[in-house]
């Protein structure tokens, strides 16, 4: 088994980093979806043309759990999950792994609930102006940045942890 | 490349032309016409105008009506074409000619009574057949009874009547009638769930212990006031009636789909009282004597002659004056760009059009945009469906202006998705070691090998975007006369940012000399002449020294929002690197399903692989808008560009639901569009 922290050894921190990440970015992403979708419900009951921009800025606060599925991935590829022997995986590369996803799975989960509420709002504006679906969009993604720039930052510490 | 010069036209006439003026103005298209009276209420003219309504009851009246008729008539439409077709909505194609007297040409008042009365006659119908299907329900426990409806109730001695009560009561009702009134009879006629249904003879003198007994366990008299004969006639009876009125409703639905074929020419009138009706109420707009009129509006400068000519040609009474633009005058903006930028203006109108003064950015950062696009995307696969399919919908979606803009733009940015996939090696994000050898020399980046450099790609991609910004905010200003601070203050940032860009590389890379040493000593003099510049001339204007260099040093300090700015646009790289990976594990799950499943694996596989990709592109489509508009707006926009301009709309004959064959008057009216 080799050594432990906290009971978990390199391998196991390993699946728990690309579990989190995946389920932190999944909870952001449905509660932002959840909200926005809800609302969408509602105009589409009085006005059902706006369904192609009510469609899409519900669906904008999906990119987190993208993203966190992305890390995921990134992990139980570059490191072995699927052979998964577990050895190949020291416990202090496990750990970094986990530490690296950190920024994506916090993140997705905050942004993507943020980034839920703005899509809400702008899916009252739309109700009001029709044409304005595309500004709702654009103020939508002014919150995504966040989960961009952690995203990154994930990528490129798990990358860090595989070749150091 | 700009922003379309107007002048301003005041144009005077006696009353007498002006609705023959409103008709000729609304066909040519020419003039945006503003709000004189409302202008003029507010100075010391106000006294002169009078108070007009222009009459639009009429147009008002006939659309009630034609509205009516077509929402009758949309019921029963058969809907043809699915999601799509709704997507693009529906046009009428008709001639200008036709559409001028179609008021002549469609019966309105007799389709309408038509209408009206059919729908009444459904309504009638429908009410009647509800009531049939009421009594056939309360009649069918009934059925077994053989005694005329007509019968029940009294005769000289006896009572007969019909009920219900809960069936379990049944035996005890029973037991005790037979048990104290002698002169009665109890009839189970049916029973279902929850109820007896029965039929009670007895002798009038013990109607009150009859009673008694029955109310004691529940008894619900039932009659039925209309019927006479036993309920298995009776049901015959509704049935033939319920089946004479089905008959009835189908001749009714026959002659409303008859009338469907108005439909097409019922739309054109709506559309041509919807003219009518703006022709009233842009007189609201019109200041007004006794016996004159006046409006003010804006004609593109290259209009003017030609609005002349069409004026003139009505009446030799209309005073006609032309104005430039003043300077306290918000004057309406009209974009022209090139045939290749037009369909990019719908990224701009998103943003909001420029002040008139502006600059139009569309042909600007539609280069930017179409590479930001690009690397968002970044596979060649998915490039070239992209291409394929908005080439596709670009032909159905002929008479939606925005839609067919929407599919130019995703050519383009299909066609440098499959630049930047080839140079990355991204084939329908297969892994780059299974590809051939041909395919692998194209490229020069492996962003997943080298995550690096791609975002050294993409800051330098954006740094470029942002120093763009700088100079075409220098271009303005020098057009707009403020060549100092055009010069000096953004000729400062021109030099001073790239200088410092370069010493943060080399600070930020601590090992080894990354920029050689040459190049960092004039970095170092670029950034050095380049902060003097910046703190002396940002505000050139100021009174005092101390405000001069303090606004300067404020300016300077606003240097550091590059920073940021540029961080951002690494999204470019995580979008392009999401569209990978995402592609990539729906490649890995096709494989897995491919070896696991048996026999049938590979087209399990096949499902897999084109439903995930096709999910693939459409996610990363969204953000491949989004994220390079973003870009465009708050980073690039944010260097020179102001926004808040309204638009140019000229006054002219609009077609919600149409399209004209003719070509002279749909250029006209496209103008505005």
């Amino acid at each position: 088994m080799g050594e432990t922290f906290l009971g978990f050894n390199g391998y196991q921190w390993a699946v728990f980093a690309a579990s989190l990440s995946v389920i932190f970015g999944g909870i952001g992403s449905c509660v932002g979806i959840a909200s926005a979708a809800k609302m969408s419900a509602g105009v589409l009951a009085e006005d059902p043309d706006k369904f192609g921009g009510l469609l899409v800025l519900s669906i904008l606060p999906g990119t987190q759990g993208i993203y966190g599925f992305i890390t995921g991935l990134l992990v139980v590829v570059f490191f072995g999950l699927l052979e998964g022997d577990g050895k190949s995986i020291v416990l202090a590369q496990g750990v970094r792994i986990f530490l690296g996803c950190l920024p994506v799975m916090i993140m997705c989960l905050v942004s993507g609930i943020f980034q839920g509420m703005v899509s809400t709002a702008g899916v009252s504006l739309v109700a009001k102006r029709g044409e304005a679906a595309g500004q709702g969009m654009i103020l939508s993604a002014l919150v995504e940045t966040y989960a961009v720039l952690s995203l990154v930052v994930s990528l490129f510490l798990i990358m860090a942890a595989q070749s150091g | 490349m700009a922003v379309a010069k107007v002048e301003k036209v005041y144009l005077v006439a006696h009353d007498s032309v002006r609705e023959a003026l409103v008709e000729a103005l609304q066909k040519k298209g020419l003039v945006h016409i503003v709000n004189l009276r409302k202008e003029l209420s507010q100075t010391e003219l106000e006294e002169l105008i009078e108070e007009f309504e222009p009459d639009s009851k009429d147009a008002d009246f006939m659309l009630s009506r034609v509205n009516f008729v077509l929402d009758f008539l949309n019921k029963f439409l058969e809907k043809k074409g699915g999601f799509l077709s709704g997507l693009m909505g529906e046009k009428t194609e008709v001639e200008f000619s036709k559409f001028e007297r179609i008021r002549d040409k469609v019966d309105l008042d007799g389709i309408y009574e038509e209408c009206e009365s059919l729908e009444d006659r459904l309504n009638a119908i429908e009410t009647e057949l509800g009531k049939l299907e009421n009594v056939r329900e309360e009649l069918s426990p009934w059925m077994p009874l053989d005694i005329k409806f007509i019968d029940i109730g009294e005769t000289e001695k006896t009572i007969f009547a019909i009920g219900q009560f809960s069936h379990l009561n049944f035996d005890k009702v029973e037991r005790e009638l037979k048990d104290s009134v002698v002169e009665s009879s109890l009839d189970m006629i049916n029973k279902d769930s929850q109820f007896a249904y029965v039929l009670v003879i007895f002798h009038k003198e013990c109607s009150a212990e009859v009673n008694q007994i029955l109310s004691k366990y529940g008894f619900q008299p039932t009659s039925f006031a209309n019927l006479d004969d036993a309920p298995e006639e009776e049901a015959a009876e509704i049935a033939e009636r319920i089946c004479k009125l089905q008959e009835e409703k189908e001749a009714v639905v026959k002659k409303a789909k008859d009338l469907v074929s108005l439909r097409s020419n019922l739309i054109v009138l709506k559309d041509y009282l919807e003219n009518m009706k703006s022709r009233a109420m842009v007189q609201f707009n019109f200041a007004k004597t006794e016996r004159v009129f006046m409006l003010e509006g804006w004609v593109q400068g290259e209009d003017v002659a030609r609005f002349k000519d069409e004026v003139s040609k009505l009446s030799t009474e209309i005073d006609l004056t032309f104005a430039k633009p003043r300077e306290d005058d918000s004057p309406p903006v009209m974009l022209r760009n090139s045939k290749w930028f037009a369909p990019f203006e719908i990224v701009t109108k998103l943003y909001g059009f420029p002040k008139y003064e502006e600059l139009d950015p569309t042909a600007y950062f539609a280069p930017f945009f179409i590479i930001f696009f690009g690397i968002c995307i970044g596979d060649v696969g998915y490039g070239l469906i992209l291409v394929l399919a908005s080439l596709w919908l670009r032909k159905k979606f002929q008479t939606k202006e925005t839609m067919k803009n929407f599919m130019v733009l995703f050519i383009w940015g299909g066609l440098a998705s499959m630049i930047v996939g080839a140079l990355m090696g991204s084939w329908f994000t297969m892994e780059t070691e299974s590809l051939p050898s041909i395919l692998r020399k194209m490229i020069i980046l492996e962003p997943l090998k080298d995550p690096v450099t791609f975002l050294v790609f993409c800051f330098l991609f954006g740094f470029t975007h942002l120093l763009f910004g700088v100079v075409l905010e220098m271009y303005d200003n020098i057009r707009n006369g403020r060549w100092v601070e055009g010069v000096f203050r953004e000729g400062g940032k021109l030099i001073f940012l790239p200088g410092i860009a370069l010493l943060i590389v080399q600070m930020l890379s601590t090992g080894g000399e990354v920029i050689p040493a040459t190049l960092l000593s004039v970095a170092k003099w670029m950034a050095i002449i380049g902060v003097v510049l910046i703190v002396w001339f940002t505000e050139p204007g100021a009174k005092s020294i101390f405000g001069r260099i303090g606004n300067g040093v404020y300016g300077l300090y606003g240097m550091s929002s590059f920073i940021g700015d540029t961080i951002s646009y690494s999204r470019l790289m995580a979008l392009g690197l999401a569209t990978f990976l995402i592609g990539w594990g729906i490649n890995i799950i096709g494989g897995i399903a491919n070896d696991m499943i048996p026999f049938v694996g590979f087209v399990v596989m096949a499902i897999i692989l084109v439903i995930g990709h096709l999910f693939n592109l459409v996610i990363n489509l969204i953000s491949a808008f989004v994220h390079p508009a973003r870009l465009q707006y708050v980073e690039f926009f944010g260097k020179f560009f102001e926004g808040g301009g309204q638009p140019f709309k000229p006054f002219a004959i609009e077609a919600k639901d149409l399209v004209f064959k003719e070509s002279e008057l749909s250029k006209d009216t496209s103008a505005g569009g």
